[in-house]
């Protein structure tokens, strides 16, 4: 299935350092999947309300050791600009995307680009903080 | 020849980093005051934290790599230069696979490193529109490392480090 350029993504964060609180932004680690993984795990977003979002990084994402903080949301556009592409795979949830291909890592140089992939989603991506209960 | 490309091709392994007493020669060129009365102070209070959730991470998640020791002390070894070029703290990270992680936020871009802790920095960088600057070189080359951070005027109150002898 097509994902169109002007869908939105989300991608859900567990871990306190991979967003700035006092910046406001996105970390680019935030962005970076395991070494050995080609792809980055995301949601498509659009036409859900704020709270049917989190309600899918609750069920689908958060463990009980690693509860959601933030998400990040960009839109598939600006994931095709970096010459990735959007996978509609359906795992797990309907909603569930790929962002693919990351190099697997075996070099420095493949460091490098995973890195720079990572730098450039996070730049334009839009942090949100999950609210206070 | 391509100045970013310029970095040994070994293997990754401990035996290429800087000799202990390298390092040492490095810090001793600094006032120990500024270990405890400086930004320093505040990079370690937040290497501490980091590697405490890096390491929790590991545990509970499979799709998580560790953090190796080398890369916390490559972080601090880096923090420290940078710190005594001039150059503001960044925020620091750390990432799934196994890599600790610098970042600058100014308002034209966005400046970072990478750290796996094998003598080796990553940064890349983009300005603006479409300008993007990116390399590999090994922890010592504070000079490629700080003036990377200021190309296209990102920082723009840093002084070109000196010759500092490492």
């Amino acid at each position: 299935m097509n994902v169109s350029p002007g869908e939105t993504l989300t991608r859900f964060i567990r871990y306190n350092r991979h967003f700035s609180d006092s910046a406001n932004t996105v970390r680019h680690e935030a962005f970076l999947p395991h070494k050995n993984s080609v792809n980055l795990s995301a949601f498509r977003i659009s036409g859900l309300s704020d709270s049917e979002v989190w309600a899918i990084g609750r069920e689908y994402v958060q463990t009980t050791e690693s509860p959601i903080k933030a998400r990040a949301d960009l839109s598939a556009g600006d994931v095709y600009e970096n010459n990735l592409k959007v996978i509609a795979d359906e795992e797990g949830h309907e909603r569930h995307v790929s962002i693919t291909p990351f190099p697997i890592e075996q070099s420095p140089t493949d460091r490098k680009t995973r890195r720079a992939i990572a730098t450039k989603l996070a730049l334009a991506s839009q942090l949100v903080r999950i609210p206070e209960a | 020849m391509n100045p970013f490309m310029d970095y040994p091709k070994v293997p990754q392994t401990q035996d290429y980093r800087l000799s202990g007493e390298g390092d040492e020669g490095v810090f001793d060129l600094f006032p120990t005051a500024d270990r405890y009365f400086s930004p320093l102070h505040e990079a370690r209070k937040q290497l501490d934290a980091i590697r405490q959730e890096a390491e929790e991470a590991y545990v509970s998640d499979n799709e998580t790599d560790p953090v190796p020791d080398s890369a916390y002390d490559d972080a601090l070894s880096l923090l420290e230069m940078l710190f005594h070029s001039g150059v503001s703290m960044p925020d620091i990270g750390w990432a799934e696979d196994g890599s600790l992680g610098f970042e600058w936020r100014p308002e034209d871009g966005i400046a970072t490193m990478g750290i796996y802790g094998d003598n080796l920095v990553i940064y890349t960088a983009f300005f603006g529109e479409k300008r993007q600057v990116e390399g590999i070189c090994t922890l010592s080359d504070i000079v490629m490392l700080v003036s990377f951070l200021y190309v296209g005027g990102f920082f723009n109150n840093v002084v070109p480090p000196p010759l500092i002898r490492i």
